[in-house]
């Protein structure tokens, strides 16, 4: 309970409210224009909590996740256009309610919905969070390399048709992540006598480049910034009995989507389409869904934010990521030297409340902007792409620079910007590549010093049991998509 | 441009050059003998190896489309690479700059460069009211990015009276 108290007055605190205010708020702008998403507002946010305290940085981080989530819905309802991927499936239903002049009562629908599948999660993750890591917590370097190679092997759930191509983009991440010194001999790998590689990538840039450079080349080469609109917001509240009529669908989306962001690599477009189709198919009118039906907004955007919850999840339990937002915002523990995983539980419990408090007052903070600010983000689309866009490409190129104050940092901004680009031209996804970046230090350090352990033995990741069970879901994950493809092959012969 | 050529066969060409490149890359790590562990150079080459396997099921397999002519040569990034370059190029102007002219005029400089190139003037045409409104616009943005991260974040940017 102090715990809680404590952790209370810090989120309320005059130095961290404003910034969780501000996150918030910038979430919701970058959901909210779309091409920029929550990823890309968290990867360049990230490098400047490093002048702030752990705790501060980290619960601004989550407000910014939460904001950009919910920040999606905006244009789904206004332009037909998704702010974010998860928000696809809002436009369905979010678009026609604005068409026949009921733009505002869409966002109202989407606010009021976001915010119960974000509370919903909340509290499914200060409930199960501290249970799994009692569990974590006895896990040695084979149970590590076996969560490694588990989420490892969920590139072939997040790489949908491309499971190859996904493979190689994890591959590469790998690969980078081999650059610069050994984490065990201190040998140097392909260093090639330049000496300020010998700490390897900085993360973050890496990162930044990425998430943010790409999706502004992107955005540049698909002509986004010929974009603009015009849009107006009229009453934002739907009435209370209507709000009622929809509370089983927010709650079961809610839960759906938090159960689903607990998967690491599912993320919120499955969780939208889960409940958006669930809700459609027990649905007395099925037929209504498409042409403007709250129903229909309401599961999807309960959906999205639910995923925030329990995204976060298995971040702080176990340090892999539930999407590709928490696997960006690992950058941030990286930043102040915090490993996440089970013994953030015992070594920081501070900052892990701090996390759930800061997660439900972001929510509530989610839901006045939405209800009270909304006309005015609406207003964020009439600013010129032409102009917003090289102002974010100056952004992401600052938060390289600041994380070390290095140049060189500031043109792996560039170059990681440009390799995303290349790869998104040639199909290849860019979240494999973050999942092995994230995880292969922890792969490798951990598969060698289990191997220290065993004297060499493979056995020994088979003889623990819970590096058993990990080192199976993840050959499981592997096999499952070949077994798949040779299912439907069989019965397209048939 | 051949038929068989598509984007899968090309990047699994490249993938499979750099995969060699990586892994004559890797034999050249100076190994240590380490206690029944593994050595420095054993993920580099499983890695390595593992790419060689991977581009060549990529290149079977873009062959084998290509031939049976399923391929789908839809670009999922529409052509506009000549802005893209031409904006790349800034970029990296604006990279080598960065330091010698400082934040300030740096940024300033790429910003009205880049806003005066992407945005179209409501009257249709440039004119210099048109590119005025680009410099006050690119000059208050600048203004705002150094106030928040210089003074408010307290992050040291470089700027060019502190150099003279």
């Amino acid at each position: 309970m102090d715990m809680f108290v404590n952790a209370l007055m810090q989120v309320f605190s005059l130095s961290s409210l404003p910034l969780l205010i501000g996150g918030v708020g910038l979430g919701i702008i970058f959901g909210a224009i779309p091409g920029l998403t929550a990823t890309m507002a968290v990867a360049l946010l990230v490098p400047f909590t490093y002048v702030m305290q752990p705790a501060q940085g980290i619960v601004a981080l989550v407000g910014v996740y939460v904001g950009g989530v919910y920040g999606g819905s905006i244009s789904a309802c206004l332009v037909n256009i998704p702010g974010t991927p998860a928000s696809m499936l809002t436009t369905i239903d979010g678009y026609p309610m604005g068409q026949r002049g009921e733009a505002g009562k869409a966002i109202g629908y989407a606010t009021v919905s976001s915010f119960v599948g974000g509370i919903m999660s909340g509290v499914i993750l200060i409930i199960f969070a501290g249970q799994v890591a009692k569990v974590a917590y006895q896990f040695g370097p084979a149970e590590y390399f076996g969560i490694a190679f588990f989420g490892l092997t969920l590139i072939c759930a997040v790489s949908g048709e491309n499971l190859i191509k996904g493979l190689i983009a994890a591959v590469v991440g790998l690969m980078i992540e081999c650059v610069g010194m050994d984490p065990v001999t201190s040998v140097t790998r392909y260093v090639f006598g330049y000496t300020p590689l010998l700490s390897g990538f900085e993360f973050i840039p890496v990162m930044i480049g990425l998430f943010g450079m790409r999706e502004f080349f992107l955005q540049i080469s698909t002509g986004r910034y010929r974009f603009q609109v015009e849009q107006r917001v009229g009453k934002i509240l739907p009435t209370i009995g209507e709000l009622l009529k929809q509370k089983w669908v927010m709650l079961r989306s809610g839960l759906i989507g938090t159960l689903i962001g607990i998967l690491p690599g599912a993320g919120g477009p499955i969780a939208s389409f889960l409940s958006y189709e669930l809700s459609r198919s027990t649905s007395s009118h099925p037929e209504t869904f498409g042409t403007g039906e709250p129903a229909g907004l309401c599961s999807s955007e309960a959906a999205n934010n639910g995923v925030t919850g329990g995204a976060i999840i298995p971040m702080l339990t176990l340090g892999i990521p539930g999407d590709a937002v928490t696997a960006v915002m690992l950058g941030a523990f990286m930043v102040h030297n915090i490993n996440p995983g089970p013994n953030l539980f015992t070594s920081s419990p501070d900052l892990i409340y701090a996390i759930y408090v800061g997660f439900i007052v972001a929510n509530v903070l989610m839901l006045l902007y939405g209800l009270l600010g909304a006309k005015l983000f609406a207003k964020i689309l009439n600013v010129p792409m032409g102009t917003l866009l090289p102002g974010v490409a100056v952004l992401t190129l600052i938060g390289g620079y600041a994380i070390r104050n290095s140049l060189l940092d500031l043109r792996v901004v560039v170059i990681f910007g440009v390799l995303g680009y290349i790869m998104a031209c040639f199909d290849f996804p860019i979240v494999p590549m973050v999942l092995g970046l994230v995880l292969g230090s922890l792969c490798e350090s951990n598969l060698r010093s289990a191997l220290t352990i065993s004297k060499g033995s493979w056995l020994y990741f088979v003889e623990r049991p819970i590096s058993l069970v990990f080192v199976v879901l993840g050959l499981v994950m592997l096999v499952s998509p070949i077994l798949r493809q040779v299912m439907k092959s069989r019965t397209k012969e048939k | 441009m051949k038929k068989w050529l598509t984007k899968d066969v090309c990047s699994a060409i490249f993938l499979l050059l750099f995969s060699v490149w990586w892994l004559w890359g890797a034999s050249a790590i100076k190994v240590q003998s380490f206690d029944n562990g593994l050595a420095a150079d054993y993920m580099p080459k499983l890695l390595g190896w593992l790419l060689v396997v991977l581009s060549v099921v990529q290149l079977v397999l873009g062959l084998l489309k290509a031939l049976k002519g399923e391929v789908r040569e839809s670009d999922p990034v529409p052509k506009n690479h000549l802005v893209m370059l031409g904006l790349l190029a800034a970029l990296v102007a604006y990279c080598f700059a960065f330091k010698p002219l400082g934040f300030i005029v740096c940024t300033t400089l790429f910003l009205f460069g880049t806003t005066s190139w992407l945005n179209d003037p409501k009257a249709g045409k440039k004119d210099v009211i048109f590119f005025v409104k680009q410099l006050v616009i690119s000059m208050v943005i600048t203004a705002m990015l150094y106030l928040i991260f210089a003074v408010g974040f307290k992050i040291s940017l470089p700027t060019l009276w502190l150099q003279m």
